[in-house]
């Protein structure tokens, strides 16, 4: 059950099996706090559920993008294909949270916390699969530059999840937020670069964007 | 329901189950014209793992809902997922699958079709990569060609290519761009008559999907030997997505009005319907 406006957040709320993500996409930084005041240790199980639902919203996502379609074979195929880019993301929030020695929770607890955070990366991405099975000829570029929205809000998920989860000060908060921000974005085009050949084809895209 | 979130994932899960079950390929008729075999063919599409969304196994399913017999998986400056590819294509019934690549170089992009060597396309001119693709057994096809190549301004260049893209999926985004591949056609045509036109939709990720635009092949196989040797004798016509020809005007008459099936939609309702659901499903476990 999610809080009304004028509840309080407590941590036992937070703590239950049916943790909402919304209000740490609303709220992060009261909502972080709460949360790593719980002090709530988890298994392994939790700690890969919130994952694997980032992993199964890709998986959705790619082939109604692709071919406007989802089957259970497309699907399975989509998780194979994708799992690297959660393998990708625990291992930079292993790195991020490892990095903090005044923790406030667990590293599972840490990790299923860090994923919590990829609620507007997900909303962007189903948002993309949904203009594409709309309409085949929905403009890329504009769901391209919408992606700033979810990056903006991501940082500052991070930068909550930094001082309350982690414990850091406001400015390492910031330090981390904009060094996953560049790193993510970093990664990204250097995948892109690779894949499409070589970083003259990511200078001559933005150019065209320009001509 | 115990949960949003259970529920959520059954709205998922009865979304893919319904896809699937509405999910039917029907079975294509063999076109014929002349003495040839009428093939529909897409040289240039991309597959995970490298710049594509879909593996080639999924590929060659959407191929075969897409009414192609054949298609080059060609990512950019590898051979890994093509030769993949290939060795799927070996297996089962279904549209064949040929390795390939798409050489990349700032100064042109080729579509290889049929090498399984790598062509190093940030160190070699177009003409030596050409030369490779041909000691390969391969062909070489030029890749969506705009004032953007400047490698191929050079009509020896364009003497030694195999083909040339003359319909692509962009031509529905950039109306400049169908006048200069409609352009750069006719002038490779004067410069090597056999040229072989193709129709490629040069897909990724996004739509419009494989067999947008496409090939028609006049085979004497159905093989990858005999889709080779029709491409590199000119046996060949661009198809548009409007269905517009462009290639030989004697293959044109040939064809006359027959035409390969094209993309065969079993159930769209069923279909929309199971991809309203899941999404649905996948939009409550985010934000429920």
């Amino acid at each position: 059950m999610r809080p009304s406006r004028h509840e309080t957040l407590s941590p036992q709320k937070y703590a239950s099996p049916s943790l909402p993500t919304k209000p740490i996409s609303n709220l992060p930084d009261k909502t972080y706090l709460e949360l790593a005041a719980g002090h709530e240790h988890i298994g392994v199980w939790r700690m890969l559920r919130r994952p694997l639902i980032v992993l199964v919203v890709i998986a959705t996502a790619v082939p109604i993008m692709a071919v406007q379609r989802i089957t259970l074979g497309l699907f399975a195929f989509s998780t194979v294909s994708f799992g690297f880019v959660v393998l990708i993301q625990m291992a930079v929030g292993a790195a991020i949270s490892a990095s903090a020695p005044s923790r406030r929770a667990s590293m599972p607890r840490a990790l299923d916390l860090w994923f919590a955070g990829h609620v507007p990366y997900s909303l962007w991405l189903l948002l993309v699969a949904a203009a594409f099975a709309a309409s085949p000829y929905a403009s890329l570029d504009a769901l391209i530059a919408l992606a700033a929205v979810p990056a903006v809000w991501t940082a500052v998920v991070v930068a909550a999840f930094c001082r309350h989860v982690l414990g850091t000060s406001r400015r390492g908060a910031r330090w981390r937020a904009t060094a996953h921000f560049a790193v993510t974005w970093a990664m990204a085009f250097e995948l892109v670069a690779l894949s499409a050949g070589g970083w003259f084809q990511i200078t001559r895209s933005v150019t065209r964007l320009f001509e | 329901m115990r949960s949003p979130r259970a529920a959520s994932a059954t709205l998922l899960l009865a979304g893919m189950a319904i896809g699937s079950a509405a999910d039917r390929i029907p079975a294509r008729t063999a076109t014929r014209a002349g003495d040839y075999l009428v093939l529909s063919g897409d040289f240039h599409v991309h597959a995970s793992p490298g710049d594509g969304a879909l593996s080639p196994w999924m590929l060659r399913a959407e191929a075969a809902r897409a009414g192609l017999d054949v298609i080059a998986v060609t990512n950019h400056n590898q051979t890994f997922t093509g030769r993949l590819a290939g060795r799927i294509s070996q297996t089962g019934d279904g549209p064949l699958l040929i390795g390939g690549e798409e050489i990349t170089n700032p100064q042109y992009h080729m579509i290889a079709v049929g090498i399984a060597r790598t062509v190093r396309g940030a160190d070699v001119s177009a003409a030596d990569a050409i030369a490779d693709v041909h000691a390969q057994g391969g062909v070489a096809i030029a890749a969506h060609p705009s004032h953007r190549f400047p490698a191929y301004n050079d009509d020896a260049t364009v003497a030694m290519l195999d083909g040339v893209e003359a319909a692509h999926s962009d031509v529905y985004r950039d109306q400049e761009f169908r006048k200069e591949l409609a352009a750069f056609f006719e002038r490779a045509r004067q410069v090597n008559p056999d040229i072989a036109a193709i129709g490629s939709s040069d897909f990724h990720a996004m739509p419009p999907g494989i067999g947008r635009c496409r090939t028609y092949l006049f085979v004497r196989e159905r093989t990858k030997a005999g889709v080779l040797d029709a491409i590199r004798r000119g046996r060949t016509l661009a198809v548009d997505g409007d269905g517009h020809l462009t290639g030989d005007p004697s293959l044109i008459q040939l064809l006359g009005n027959a035409r390969p099936d094209g993309r065969v939609d079993t159930h769209p309702a069923r279909r929309r319907f199971s991809v309203a659901i899941a999404w649905l499903g996948a939009l409550g476990l985010v934000a429920l």
